[in-house]
């Protein structure tokens, strides 16, 4: 009970961004809590203190360990004392004081230790679970202790290094595409987001056709992209962020070495140092070989993550049959731009030039630079891309190009530039005839006016030709749109503005909307963008302020918020509010306490007592010590005790 | 890397840049297993398919040749997938062999133990299996040749037939000394006498009939002739007396009007799939005679009941003619198992290139609504729309301009509707044709066309298939129904015909402008463009004022 206190003090008192981190990998459900105290005694729960020691390295074990073993309740060690005590149980091992540091300020933030004034003391419920360890067949303090890791093998028999770089190569090119795929097809239409969090199956599926890898990698991809900034979930979904322009326009092997260098950033430090001391044909069997040792708590979880790691890092080009390429070993012992050296030759030549053919296909010999690659997608649909890409050119592609703001200029000029053939005559004819149509029918909202008759007109079209407006009037496959003719020139529908260009549009009618038909060449396109979001850590006394145009909220920040709201609500009376919620626990059990006080002369009192109620903000019970009845302010309460129940 | 002219693409797909030095050697290499999908002027695709890969095994192939090749003239690495896929499909075919065991039993063995068991527990093959033999074969039920091959095409063990056929009654055929195979020609005769059935792949005028009546001459056999219609049986027969000794009284046809059975008897699909009372009426055409070779003329056409009745004649030999593997209903795999695999294959430009065949070039004009029937096209239902678009009234016009600005050449004039065949016969003053008009006036207007004796005719859908019009060089479509590739092929394969006047071919496609009408033309115009034609779009009102 002192502990859940205690934690829920320490955890009132975090910042956000700690919270976030503690609930995250706490892996913690907003479900029941209202309260730190609530959060304090969920995380307390023995199953979820098994959960989070299983996720541990050995080291910060040890550290648990020892802190177990080595003091009694309520006793405090200090760092130098903890580096002594391991350093007694492994002569061989290099434990450090900034090791120990290192550790100390995670384990506090995953609320299994905790820290006052450099010393570290551990949680009773944490050293109950260790404890417990050996009768699991998990290792006890003994070998949690053994801090020598196993001797890695370093002699396999030999493997194609050269065939592994380019079959690597094939995949670290494909990652690269897959990721630009996304940046593109967010652009175009951001990833929903359920309530609960993650991409709905259908938008899960979209992403997977166009990205061209199985529907499981999708969220790895998104994830990737998530972490290296390149997107970003907004209010209507993920969407690129500004950075995934700049991204785009590095060289593609420079576009490589920035995804698997955050890749790398969240392998265990263990890992990626190993690595570097490694020859790459062993990498698959020093992750096998050190993983189980490095997390010898949760053996089943252990397994799955090192077939996880292995498989991330197969599709992302560093392994191939267990072989770390050159470059995914440049990476982890000379950094992004030596692995991005190592890559250049082994990638396919980027190409500037297209062929553009009679049957509206624009062929690109090549991956076209990444530059060129936007501006095609603007003006035609990505039929196929590999190696070498396959545009498609059509009237609505066109058409769109020009409601974005392209000018039929521009569109001659870029194609003349980049063709390796000209522009065939069937493409030359399709723009002259798409630019002539295009804007003769357009579309604007309406600003309902009150009037009679136009009261609930929301779109207007207008055209060029009198005729035009005749047919749409007539036309069958648009008497959804209830048009009426509200001037010589004019029709009104009821509909939305959206719906009605959607529903000519589809008609085969060259409807723009009114501004882009209006608009000039040089009109930006339009994209969805995220704004760029730089992270700042925002203080305990910050309530989170929830801008409706930004990312909503994760379901981590909404419990954060929730709390921050109950405890300014609270405000002082939460530790006796903490006190209250106990003492009714324990009257409701019948369990026997031993209470601390201080009365307001200092004097302080210590009561073993079965209480029997809990009202006026007193507490009663029966002393068996002095048999009476004790009647105590809970103000004057300063800890509470469960002696038996 | 080589910086060759192919770039192999992990959806199997192979790119060609036709304008690298290396593009016709390497062409011409991998034409042995990829199958070409699109040739427009530049780039053009080959697919790589477990089809196309079975094909050149059966060819002699092997996957080690197919990799180096796409090596060769890869400029990229030919990516790993695509590789171990190559290696794992090629080494599947022949892994299961037909044969026939001393006694004579139909058996299906294998070395690969693990392959023998999978296909003996399927549940759609072990029907067809009466008893293990030997721990490496089974033995077949003796009517299952054709139905097992399918099945294990299906499953993706393609079987090396060695079964062997019936050599069927010594026929006597020569060929007459006027005239002489083309080299091509030659080739593709050898390779199916060299593989025992299969398919030989030639555009439309590159003589195909010439390759049946070669291929008839090498088997020197009694030989049955599958044709799609009445009238390509009749310009098979004139082929045929035209080209070999054989005499009328050696050639028989077996149709709706006529039942005669000979030496050599061309048939039609029709009769060979009529029915009476539920049950095939013509089936005993097939063991009339003891046939030592069957001619599958337009194999991509083969309607689907054939192949239940091809499947039971797996013993004789079996040749498939046709100008593309493609099938609308998707059934490539059926013609691969139960005709055979494919044994010559010519791409179209590079016959054209040879000078059999003329090179066409496609226009499609464009025609404006009226605005009264642009009204009336919108306010109808989608099935109607389709009709007025394509019975354009500007579209008369046009035709005038395009027949006059042809004269001298022999054009016909396609539609789908009859009154609008019947106006525009009427407006030209030239005869019409359509499925109403009776064979002996068809093959008058034929021959009278073919000798030039009528230099226009209007004619419906029903001259697109098998017909032989050698002398028009210019097609004007007028309206047709939905563009499928199959009839786009026929239709230019009408224009493909060597021509005597060495006038380059016209295909002119005309298309009322913002209609459905002009959805099918962009299919159109993919297809011919992606065929590698010239493709040019025009106004009408331009080529009026012309």
């Amino acid at each position: 009970m002192t502990s859940v206190l205690s934690l829920s003090s320490q955890l009132s008192g975090a910042t956000t961004t700690s919270l976030e981190i503690t609930l995250t990998e706490r892996q913690v459900t907003a479900a029941g809590i209202k309260d730190f105290f609530d959060l304090a005694t969920a995380l307390m729960r023995p199953e979820s203190l098994t959960l989070a020691l299983g996720q541990l390295e050995r080291s910060a074990l040890a550290i648990l360990s020892t802190l177990a073993t080595e003091t009694n309740a309520g006793q405090w060690m200090t760092i130098d004392e903890i580096v002594a005590a391991l350093s007694a149980a492994n002569p061989d091992s290099k434990i450090t004081p900034e090791l120990i540091s290192t550790h100390r300020d995670r384990l506090a933030t995953l609320a299994l230790i905790r820290v006052e004034n450099e010393a570290i003391m551990g949680w009773p419920e944490v050293d109950s679970i260790l404890e417990m360890w050996p009768t699991h067949g998990l290792p006890g303090h003994r070998q949690l202790t053994q801090l020598v890791p196993p001797t890695l093998m370093d002699a396999l028999p030999h493997t194609e290094l050269e065939t592994v770089d380019r079959h690597a190569a094939e995949r670290a090119f494909a990652l690269v595409q897959a990721v630009a795929e996304l940046i593109a097809e967010l652009s175009v239409q951001p990833a929903a987001v359920r309530a609960r969090g993650g991409l709905t199956l259908p938008t899960t599926k979209r992403l997977a056709e166009a990205l061209r890898v199985d529907i499981d990698w999708v969220p790895f991809a998104l994830d990737l992209a998530g972490q290296t900034n390149l997107a970003q979930p907004s209010a209507d979904g993920w969407k690129p962020t500004p950075d995934a322009r700049e991204w785009l326009a590095t060289p593609a092997p420079e576009r490589w070495a920035f995804l698997a260098q955050r890749w790398y950033s969240r392998t265990p430090p263990d890992i990626t140092q190993a690595l570097a001391q490694h020859p790459r044909h062993v990498w698959g069997d020093t992750v096998r070989t050190l993983m189980p040792w490095l997390y010898p708590g949760g053996r089943k979880s252990t397994a799955e993550w090192i077939e996880t790691v292995l498989r991330e890092a197969r599709f992302m080009g560093i392994f191939t049959n267990d072989s770390a390429s050159s470059f995914a070993y440049a990476l982890t012992t000379e950094g992004p731009a030596a692995a991005a050296a190592a890559l250049a030759p082994l990638f396919p030549a980027e190409v500037s030039t297209v062929y553009i053919q009679p049957d509206l296909t624009v062929i690109s010999p090549g991956p076209l630079l990444a530059t060129l690659d936007t501006r095609m997608r603007r003006l035609a649909l990505v039929e196929n891309r590999a190696l070498a890409a396959t545009y498609r050119i059509t009237e609505t592609t066109l058409l769109r190009a020009l409601n974005a703001g392209d000018s039929v200029e521009d569109i001659r000029t870029f194609l003349t530039e980049i063709s390796l053939t000209g522009i065939p005559q069937p493409l030359d004819y399709l723009l002259t005839e798409t630019v002539r149509r295009h804007g003769s029918i357009r579309v604007e909202e309406l600003t309902p006016t009150g009037g009679i008759g136009d009261s609930l007109a929301r779109s207007r079209i207008t055209a060029t030709d009198h005729h035009a407006l005749a047919t749409l009037l007539v036309d069958r496959n648009l008497q959804h749109l209830s048009l009426s003719r509200s001037a010589s020139d004019a029709l009104t529908s009821p509909i939305r503005t959206s719906v009605v260009l959607a529903s000519l549009q589809e008609a085969r009618y060259p409807a723009a909307p009114a501004e882009a038909a209006n608009r000039g060449a040089s009109s930006a396109p339009v994209t969805h963008e995220a704004p760029h979001t730089p992270h700042t850590e925002a203080s305990a006394q910050e309530a989170p302020d929830h801008d409706p145009d930004a990312a909503p909220l994760s379901p981590v920040q909404l419990l954060i918020a929730k709390l921050r709201k109950n405890q300014s609500e609270q405000g002082a009376e939460t530790v006796e509010a903490g006190f209250n919620r106990q003492l009714s626990l324990a009257v409701k059990a019948k369990s026997t306490i031993r209470v601390s006080l201080v009365a307001p002369n200092g004097a302080t009192h210590e009561y073993t007592i079965l209480p029997t109620s809990v009202s006026a903000a007193r507490l009663r019970g029966l002393d068996h010590v002095s048999d009476v009845e004790r009647t105590l302010p809970i103000g004057w309460i300063t800890a509470v005790e469960t002696i038996e129940g | 890397m080589s910086n060759g002219p192919l770039i192999v693409q992990s959806d199997r797909t192979v790119l060609l840049e036709v304008a690298h030095p290396d593009a016709e050697n390497a062409r011409h290499d991998i034409a042995v297993f990829a199958e070409l999908e699109r040739a427009p002027e530049h780039v053009h695709t080959y697919r790589i398919t477990r089809l196309g890969l079975w094909n050149a095994r059966a060819a002699g192939h092997t996957a080690d040749e197919m990799l180096a090749t796409l090596t060769r003239y890869s400029k990229f690495d030919v990516p790993q997938s695509v590789a171990i896929d190559i290696l794992e499909t090629v080494g599947r075919y022949g892994r299961l062999v037909i044969e026939r065991d001393a006694d004579g039993t139909l058996i299906v063995r294998s070395n690969d133990e693990a392959a023998l068991n999978q296909i003996s527990r399927s549940k759609r093959i072990a029907p067809l299996l009466t008893q293990q033999i030997r721990a490496d074969a089974f033995s077949v039920e003796h009517w299952a040749r054709g139905q097992l091959k399918q099945e294990l095409v299906k499953q993706g063990w393609p079987a090396e037939d060695l079964a062997g056929y019936t050599p069927g009654t010594p026929h006597a055929i020569s060929l007459t000394d006027d005239w002489s195979l083309r080299d091509y020609q030659k080739r593709a005769i050898e390779n199916f006498q060299t593989g025992g059935s299969g398919v030989v792949v030639l555009p439309c005028g590159a003589g195909k009939t010439l390759v049946g009546a070669g291929t008839m001459a090498a088997v020197g056999a009694t030989t049955l002739i599958l044709v799609t219609n009445t009238v390509s049986a009749r310009q098979w027969r004139d082929e045929l007396l035209k080209r070999t000794a054989l005499t009328p009284e050696e050639i028989g046809e077996y149709s709706g009007q006529l039942k005669e059975i000979k030496p050599v008897t061309i048939a039609t699909y029709q009769i060979l799939t009529a029915k009476r009372k539920g049950e095939y009426a013509h089936l005993s055409l097939l063991d009339a005679l003891d046939w030592g070779l069957i001619v599958y003329d337009e194999v991509h056409l083969l309607p689907a009941p054939v192949f239940k009745l091809t499947a039971d004649l797996q013993a004789r030999r079996r040749l498939g003619l046709t100008a593309t593997l493609v099938r609308e209903d998707g059934r490539e795999s059926d013609v691969f198992s139960l005709i055979g695999p494919k044994r010559y294959d010519a791409p179209w430009k590079e016959i054209e290139a040879q000078g059999f065949i003329s090179p066409a070039e496609c226009f499609e004009v464009r025609v404006d609504l009226p605005q009264s029937t642009r009204l009336e096209y919108a306010a109808a239902a989608d099935n109607e729309r389709y009709r007025l678009a394509a019975t354009a009234p500007a579209k008369l016009e046009t035709v005038k301009r395009l027949v006059a600005d042809h004269t001298g050449e022999q054009i016909l004039v396609i539609a789908q509707y009859l009154d609008q065949i019947e106006e525009l016969g009427a407006a030209l003053g030239v005869p019409t044709l359509t499925g109403a008009t009776p064979v002996s006036e068809r093959e008058q207007l034929f021959q009278e066309f073919r000798t030039g004796a009528i230099p226009v005719l209007v004619v419906s859908k029903v001259a697109n298939f098998s017909v032989d019009l050698p002398d028009a060089s210019v097609a004007i479509q007028v309206s047709g129904s939905f563009g499928s590739r199959q009839e786009e092929a026929q239709r230019l394969g009408r224009l493909l015909r060597p021509t005597e006047t060495g006038h380059t071919a016209s295909f002119y496609t005309l298309v009322a402008r913002d209609t459905v009408d002009q959805e099918f033309a962009q299919n159109r115009q993919r297809f011919l463009a992606e065929q590698g034609y010239s493709y040019t779009i025009l106004d009408a009102s331009a080529l009026i004022k012309k």
